[in-house]
């Protein structure tokens, strides 16, 4: 009886901190344009304009080729719906994630590639020239951003002594953070992963079409309708959710060790407070920077691969 | 006001004047003036250091003892011969049009601010003020490098100042570790970083921090030094160099930069025993000796001729201080004095030759120098005789000196293969510059006669350093011995 | 947040700029990153000497960060401005290689610094490490890079591994001895400045690997 009321606790718990981050997601997209277009003396889109956008794009016809499988019509539910998932394996309020006891890292990085399949297998579905381009480049740096991204997460996670992010972040808070130059070298690491993994200025730019350099949007250029709502949603959430992980990872402190109200709400403007700065970053990042090219995308991401290993050396110096 | 102070004010002030006023007139004389007299102030400096007192200034950030005074009257005696030349070889130059205001500007100027960083090195006591003022020499020199803008000298100046920077930060690191390794035991002030107060403290340096710090130091001066494998710059400074600045790189800057290493060796020698760093010393000086070897054999160019010769030196000298006995000590310091009595004479001659043909390769000026220009040749003959260690002249005696250090010494095998390569370098020297200058014109038809030699002040410089030379051989000054030997008991033998 | 964190924080951030630096292909990037890199050199100066009370420190503190960190990086900037070259850089090695090698280098850096005696500061054996790390990348950047205004940079990077080493483990350099040596550098980067936009004039290219008429 316990076990099951616990199992219902978690579910509830999980489904609570998936809405939340489907909430927030859309206003952290439009908040890093906005930030983006002040810095380049223009006046931005309104705060809300992710949820309009997500609402227009709700309210309208799917249109779909004539050539699409079901796989077209999968690829973004099984997109939105392993995003969503890994979302409950993370700390986010509350030092513990709801879906725990279902895993750590391991399955928080396998969650995301499902995700990242899903999408890339969409878009070679219907045939279209840019569909498999966009796969084909996402797929590349992939393949190199995959392993920096673990290799960061388990760098940071041999601090903590823990594989399983809930505990981790309980250990960090509870023995307190003992710096070491290997964390900051991690962090950058993952900052330019999460950079490059949310098709950011210098990896992708999410502002323009542009045939030759563009990945993700390349990607989902068939889509329109709900189908496009759930991806750009999904996106923005997965955007959120890497943020979030470099938080918790990094700087735990302000979670809530407890489920009382008072402290969950001073998590809650913590951690909006701690994204907001890393939001910063990322604005700061895309506007000094200018698009890499394709060839050139690589390179970088094995920086970050090479600031891991090295994050993962020193600990043991 | 105190003598050594006097000593650094005089080619400083000679410095600006040279540098920024007067006409041309007015700065030959400041500049031969200046030098003139801050030989003569080095002099009076050594003698007061004989007469028993040590010079110091700057709670004795500057100090003058044994090897300081040494290396100082060497330095002194190069400044005035090169101030001499460099009259003469400017005047040169301005008869072929060579020389613009600027270049007239920075000759006058640098030559002098040249001569005092050197001279401030080789009375630096304290490690921080040593690195300064071999970086001065750095900076003060890149011009004189690139002095005649062409291609080759910008290339030149480049490798040299990159090069010796970075060879300075190594130095610089070194001497941060060794104040490091120092743990408090220094004391307070400017004074900690004195190398009095290392060699006083030695015993209770930390020895791991000392021996990182002594390693990067030596390779950063070693650098300077030219000590192969740091000394790629060298040869092409060497070829790019007005000779009167020539000549200052090769005898002021290496004897200053053999000074800065000396100092390191004698504190990781107080601290860790003499193999530590002797054993780097004599690894550097028999690889330098032994890199000579191929470039000289094969070499198209004088100058660069003689800055591979000038590499076989000062790898000769460090393998001296390398093996550390008092004879092998002895044998290179006086090797020091020899070199630098004996160098200038090539200088001179080698820069009179290029200037004559505009050009210092090999094939430019032709064989058979001796029936166009007897003078300059004659000079090049006697001055290569002494540098190559021919008896009778002295160099001859202080190798033979350092090599029978060796032989009785622990490293037999290591002064054997030294004794192999100072046997070849002896043979591609003399080959070298016998063809050059009696070698058969190849092709008499072709080449282009020269402006015929004159006397001039460059050439009666010349002859008066080849005249120094020739007399040191067979008589050495008793003050000049009894320095020899005050740097002797400074770098001290034995142990 | 304690001194030798945020000590930790600075070294290892200087050793993420160094690190970046080997990855970097844009010119002014790479020299931002060095202003960056010089920053945090300036603020580890200010933190020591504010938590130790060595104010003379405070000084050096002050110079990195006016020299290093402001005008050093504009100056160089000037001079890319005015020779107007292609602003990209071609390493002789590729980028993954370099990343590789440098990796190597940072390993034994901070090997060598486990050798140094336990200071009075928790952070001290970082700060050597990173220091020393930086050294030997600073050498790689030298030995494979053709730009002038590069390998000026790779010199400025070993500078400052150099200060590193000077600010994080002696207890400070005399303030005259601190002072020559920031008078030095400066005018040390002034010339290789000069002869960069001497030599672009002659070559009309920045490459160096070009100066390679002097052989043998």
């Amino acid at each position: 009886m316990d076990m099951v009321l616990s199992a219902l606790q978690a579910f509830a718990f999980a489904a609570l901190q998936a809405a939340l981050l489907l909430a927030v997601a859309p206003l952290l997209k439009t908040v890093i344009k906005k930030m983006k277009a002040r810095l380049q003396n223009r006046q931005g889109p309104p705060l809300l304009q992710g949820y309009y956008d997500l609402a227009k794009l709700l309210r309208k016809e799917p249109v779909r080729s004539e050539t699409a499988s079901w796989i077209y019509v999968a690829g973004p539910r099984a997109y939105f719906g392993a995003v969503v998932a890994a979302t409950t394996l993370v700390p986010v309020l509350v030092a513990g994630a709801p879906m725990e006891s279902a895993g750590g890292i391991l399955l928080l990085v396998g969650a995301l590639t499902f995700a990242r399949f899903a999408l890339a297998t969409a878009a070679l579905d219907t045939g279209s020239a840019f569909g498999g381009m966009g796969a084909s480049r996402d797929m590349t740096i992939a393949a190199l951003a995959e392993p920096a991204l673990m290799l960061g997460l388990f760098t940071s996670a041999l601090g903590a002594g823990s594989l399983n992010l809930g505990e981790l972040v309980r250990n960090l808070i509870v023995h307190g953070v003992t710096f070491h130059p290997s964390d900051v070298l991690a962090f950058a690491g993952l900052f330019i992963i999460v950079i490059a993994e949310t098709g950011r200025i210098p990896v992708d730019n999410p502002a323009t079409h542009l045939e030759l350099t563009m990945i993700h949007e390349a990607m989902v250029l068939e889509y329109a309708g709900p189908d496009l709502a759930l991806v750009e949603w999904a996106s923005a959430v997965k955007e959120l959710l890497y943020l979030t992980l470099l938080v918790d990872l990094f700087v735990p402190f302000g979670l809530a060790l407890t489920a009382e109200p008072v402290s969950v709400f001073v998590a809650l403007v913590v951690w909006l407070l701690k994204v907001f700065v890393l939001a910063v970053a990322v604005t700061i990042t895309e506007s000094a920077n200018a698009k890499l090219r394709l060839f050139r995308v690589p390179e970088l991401v094995s920086i970050s691969l090479g600031l891991a290993f090295l994050a993962l050396a020193i600990r043991f110096l | 006001m105190n003598l050594l102070i006097l000593t650094l004010a005089v080619p400083l002030i000679a410095a600006a004047l040279g540098g920024f006023v007067g006409s041309r007139r007015f700065k030959e004389i400041v500049m031969v003036g200046g030098l003139a007299l801050t030989f003569i102030l080095c002099l009076l400096t050594a003698f007061e250091f004989l007469g028993g007192t040590v010079p110091s200034a700057f709670e004795e950030a500057l100090r003058v003892d044994g090897l300081s005074a040494l290396v100082l009257v060497l330095c002194g005696f190069v400044g005035v011969l090169s101030g001499v030349y460099g009259v003469g070889y400017l005047r040169r130059n301005e008869a072929r049009k060579l020389v613009t205001p600027r270049m007239r500007s920075e000759f006058f100027g640098l030559i002098p601010a040249y001569v005092f960083a050197m001279l401030l090195v080789s009375v630096s006591n304290n490690l921080g003020v040593l690195w300064i003022a071999v970086e001065l020499t750095t900076l003060a020199s890149v011009f004189l490098i690139t002095f005649h803008d062409k291609d080759t000298s910008l290339e030149a100046g480049w490798k040299f100042l990159v090069l010796g920077s970075l060879g300075l930060a190594f130095a610089l690191l070194g001497t941060v570790l060794l104040y490091a390794s120092g743990r408090g035991f220094l004391g307070e002030g400017m004074a900690r970083l004195n190398w009095t107060r290392f060699i006083e403290a030695a015993p209770s340096l930390h020895p791991f921090t000392l021996r990182l710090g002594v390693m990067f130091a030596l390779i950063g001066y070693g650098t300077k030094a030219g000590l192969a494998p740091m000394h790629t710059w060298k040869p092409d400074a060497y070829r790019e160099a007005p000779s009167p600045a020539g000549v200052l790189m090769a005898v002021g800057m290496l004897n200053g930069a053999l000074y800065c290493v000396l100092r390191i060796h004698l504190i990781s020698k107080a601290a860790l025993g003499p193999a530590f760093s002797g054993d780097l010393l004599l690894g550097l000086g028999l690889l330098s000796v032994l890199i000579a070897t191929p470039f000289i054999l094969v070499q198209w160019n004088l100058k660069r001729l003689l800055a591979y010769s000038s590499i076989e030196h000062v790898g000769i000298m460090a393998v001296g201080f390398g093996l550390g006995t008092e004879a092998a000590v002895f044998g290179a310091l006086l090797h020091m004095t020899y070199h630098s009595l004996a160098k200038p004479v090539t200088f001179f001659s080698a820069g009179t030759l290029a200037q004559l043909h505009s050009s210092s390769n090999f094939d430019r000026i032709g064989n058979g120098t001796f029936t166009r220009a007897p003078v300059a040749s004659g000079l090049l003959v006697l001055g290569s005789l002494i540098v190559m260690g021919s008896p009778p002249f002295g160099i001859f005696f202080s190798e033979m000196t350092i090599l029978r250090a060796g032989f009785s010494g622990p490293h037999v095998a290591v002064t054997a293969v030294f004794l192999a390569a100072l046997v070849v370098l002896f043979c591609g020297f003399a080959y070298q510059i016998g063809r050059l200058v009696l070698g058969p014109p190849r092709d008499p038809s072709d080449r282009r006669v020269p402006a015929p030699e004159r006397l001039d002040i460059s050439t009666s410089t010349a002859i008066v350093a080849a005249m120094v030379a020739v007399v040191s051989a067979f008589y050495l000054p008793a003050w000049l011995l009894a320095l020899i030997h005050a740097a002797s008991a400074v770098v001290g033998g034995g142990v | 947040m304690a001194t030798s964190d945020l000590l930790i924080l600075c070294a290892a951030g200087m050793l993420v700029s160094a690190f970046l630096m080997v990855g970097q292909r844009a010119l002014f990037t790479t020299i931002r990153l060095y202003g960056v890199q010089s920053l945090f050199l300036g603020v580890v100066a200010a933190v020591i000497a504010l938590s130790e009370d060595r104010h003379e420190l405070l000084v050096t503190a002050v110079i990195t960060v006016a020299l290093k960190a402001v005008l050093i990086p504009w100056y160089l900037m000037r001079i890319i401005d005015r020779i107007g070259i292609h602003r990209e850089i071609e390493p002789f090695l590729n980028v993954p290689a370099s990343l590789m090698v440098c990796l190597g280098l940072t390993v034994v850096g901070y090997r060598v610094s486990t050798g140094f005696p336990q200071g009075g500061r928790a952070a001290s054996h970082h700060l050597i490490g990173v220091a020393l790390s930086m050294l030997l990348i600073g050498m790689f950047l030298m030995v494979t890079r053709k730009k002038a205004i590069t390998q000026i940079l790779a010199l400025l990077t070993v500078e400052n591994a150099v200060f590193l080493v000077a600010v994080g483990v002696t207890p400070g350099m005399p303030l005259v001895v601190e002072l020559g040596i920031a008078f030095d550098v400066i005018v040390a980067v002034l010339l290789l400045g000069i002869l960069v936009q001497r030599i672009v004039d002659r070559f009309e290219s920045m490459d160096i690997s070009r100066l390679s008429k002097l052989k043998g």
